[in-house]
């Protein structure tokens, strides 16, 4: 199935916009995680356990979920395939990678924030670095995904070349450059 | 008469390529690192998931984790 044109614009700008936005949501992250290693009063730390909690579930998750989607329907809707090139494999797995980490990450902050109101909470406990590691890592992941789609570079899985064998009358001992490259 | 040696031999030369290209440099690259970052996060879910500290909330779970934290 391929898309049509107007529908690739659409899905290709939801896809460019949620992805963006993830990268953002996923730098506030980072500046919360700081703000807790760097307070030395409890309640800006617990505050900031509190945000992340919330842009967690409510802006990262869903903008990390609709990559997902956008990006699903974007390639298998157009000449790209889900299997054919190497950066739109690894584009997959660094996503696939992301959402199941993310999921239990926040389930493990969301332990954090209920053991905040549980239990009286010194600082030192709240200096945590899981949260930075975690929001670092993940940032590192996107642009990683967004340097792929930029450059989007050369290179068939052994699927792709087959698939390009069987729509070709010609063999060509390197792919064409109008599969490989836009 | 013809030689259906050379014919083959002939015939071999312009061939299509029967097997695909090997993945490119950066491809390999790429996918050590990803392949090893996959196996970390595997690996540390499987610590925590054996160890016996209980679940992966316990990392987190402040002021349970003081003698568990990094």
């Amino acid at each position: 199935m391929t898309l049509s044109p107007p529908l690739r614009k659409l899905a290709l700008t939801l896809h460019i916009s949620v992805s963006v936005g993830w990268l953002g949501a996923i730098a506030c992250f980072i500046a919360l995680a700081l703000c807790c290693l760097g307070r030395t009063d409890s309640a800006t730390a617990r505050a900031a356990y509190l945000a992340m909690s919330t842009i967690g579930w409510r802006v990262v998750a869903p903008l990390s979920v609709a990559s997902l989607l956008s990006g699903l329907a974007l390639s298998l809707g157009t000449i790209w395939g889900l299997f054919r090139h190497y950066w739109v494999v690894f584009k997959l797995a660094i996503n696939l990678l992301a959402l199941p980490v993310l999921w239990m990450f926040l389930r493990s902050l969301d332990a954090a924030v209920a053991s905040l109101s549980a239990m009286p909470t010194d600082i030192g406990s709240l200096k945590n670095p899981a949260p930075l590691i975690h929001s670092t890592l993940a940032l590192l992941l996107i642009l990683a995904a967004t340097i792929l789609s930029v450059y989007k570079p050369r290179g068939l899985t052994p699927h792709g070349w087959r698939k390009q064998q069987d729509h070709s009358n010609i063999a060509p001992t390197t792919p064409p450059r109008s599969l490989t490259a836009s | 008469m013809s030689n259906p040696t050379a014919e083959a031999s002939t015939a071999n030369s312009t061939a299509l390529p029967s097997s695909p290209p090997g993945a490119p440099r950066w491809a390999r690259v790429f996918g050590a690192g990803l392949l090893a970052l996959i196996l970390l996060v595997g690996a540390m879910f499987a610590h925590h998931a054996l160890s016996g500290h209980g679940s992966f909330d316990h990392h987190m779970s402040i002021g349970a984790n003081d003698t568990h934290r990094p």
